[in-house]
């Protein structure tokens, strides 16, 4: 499977040695029936909205994939009062800020969001976070 | 015997002992004092914030033993029933499921429990205290809550659930329960482990009890305040189902 979705470049891996722990990390809902876990995709775009809510909060990034067409990406995270524990707030991300991501997408063709990625500002620093792997974050409780 | 009735219920005949039973049952009454000192070795000390310290031992979905009707509501229910997306709040088992910390507060005549998640408060009324029997219109997500003090443990008996599709089993494949629900929890202390077990029986959809098992420890942190839950957001991810694995074809 390969989905062309980023700012400036779109990678997609097959998933084999590289699994974001995303089923366990929502504890609201499961991730299993809506992300594909075999698969990861690499996003970079501009934060156009931060919501910092129950049961999740949800980044909505524009990213522009390889034709030039822009995309809303809806990154979802773990529950808002679990990432509060670590440090995040409503002032986590700032409309206009670039950020990447890298995650599993959408089973559903034609839909773009992620689950619980791992997630980098502009300068490459990673974002601690509630229930992601591979270096990223803070293994789920 | 539990520990209320022990001090309620009065099961001497003596002259000696009548007097000795009426000192007792005034003193269920009176905030601390005899109370406190006569069952001190009998009533464990409960009331902290406590965060989970393992991973919750539940029934696989596939074991669960249903009845027909049970697997007939089982094949029914699809994800987009699921009352969370509407932000509708967890009920037990499963509130205590998920990485949140609760705390439990001990009064005189009730237990107050309250969790980090879905900024739920539970009422237990303890039995001997002349609490108000269930009516129908207690019916609710959470249901009606007594307890009692039994061998040093904590004892929760709930009834008056509202039928909730996702109140045996709430992952896929959901299993709800119905306005039968009744549950049996049992709070168990062992020095800085608090043991939960919940026993949920349900005739109408299971042919025997299922018990869910959670391990908890004291934190000395205060519990967090509650988030706002959005339900403009949180059906966001039901867009995500592919439309192969949707049961009804719509989300």
């Amino acid at each position: 499977m390969k989905r062309n979705v980023s700012m400036f470049l779109a990678v997609a891996t097959a998933a084999a040695g590289f699994q974001l722990l995303a089923a366990s990390a929502g504890a609201h809902h499961s991730a299993a029936p809506f992300y594909d876990e075999t698969t990861t995709v690499e996003i970079r775009g501009v934060v156009t909205r931060w919501s910092f809510v129950n049961p999740h909060p949800f980044l909505y990034v524009d990213a522009v994939d390889e034709q030039g067409e822009t995309h809303e990406w809806i990154i979802e995270f773990a529950g808002a009062v679990r990432m509060r524990k670590i440090g995040w707030s409503p002032e986590t991300f700032t409309p206009g800020e670039i950020v990447s991501a890298i995650g599993h997408p959408p089973k559903a063709e034609g839909q773009y969001g992620m689950f619980s990625p791992k997630i980098m500002r502009e300068d490459g620093t990673v974002i601690p976070i509630v229930g992601s792997v591979g270096g990223a974050g803070v293994a789920p409780r | 015997m539990d520990y209320t009735g022990k001090i309620a219920t009065p099961r001497r005949t003596s002259e000696v002992g009548g007097v000795v039973t009426l000192l007792l049952t005034l003193a269920a009454y009176l905030p601390g004092g005899l109370q406190a000192q006569e069952g001190a070795s009998k009533l464990p000390d409960l009331s902290s914030v406590w965060q989970r310290s393992a991973r919750p031992v539940t029934p696989a979905p596939e074991e669960l033993p249903l009845n027909a009707r049970g697997i007939g509501m089982r094949d029914a229910i699809d994800e987009a029933q699921h009352p969370m997306y509407d932000c509708v709040p967890a009920a037990i088992p499963h509130i205590l499921g998920d990485p949140y910390n609760f705390s439990i507060e001990q009064q005189q005549d009730r237990v107050i429990i309250r969790y980090e998640k879905d900024e739920i408060a539970r009422t237990v009324w303890l039995e001997g205290h002349g609490h108000p029997a269930a009516l129908s219109s207690d019916f609710s997500v959470q249901g009606f809550s007594t307890g009692r003090y039994e061998d040093g443990d904590l004892v929760v008996e709930t009834t008056h659930f509202t039928f909730d599709p996702s109140g045996i089993e709430d992952k896929p494949p959901m299993v709800p329960s119905s306005t039968s629900k009744r549950t049996v929890e049992r709070y168990s202390r062992d020095g800085d482990q608090l043991s939960v077990e919940v026993t949920v029986e349900d005739p109408r959809f299971l042919t025997e009890s299922v018990l869910f098992s959670f391990q908890f420890a004291p934190t000395e942190t205060p519990l967090e305040a509650w988030i706002p839950c959005d339900p403009g957001q949180a059906r966001n991810a039901l867009r995500y189902m592919p439309e192969s694995e949707l049961k009804y074809g719509i989300r």
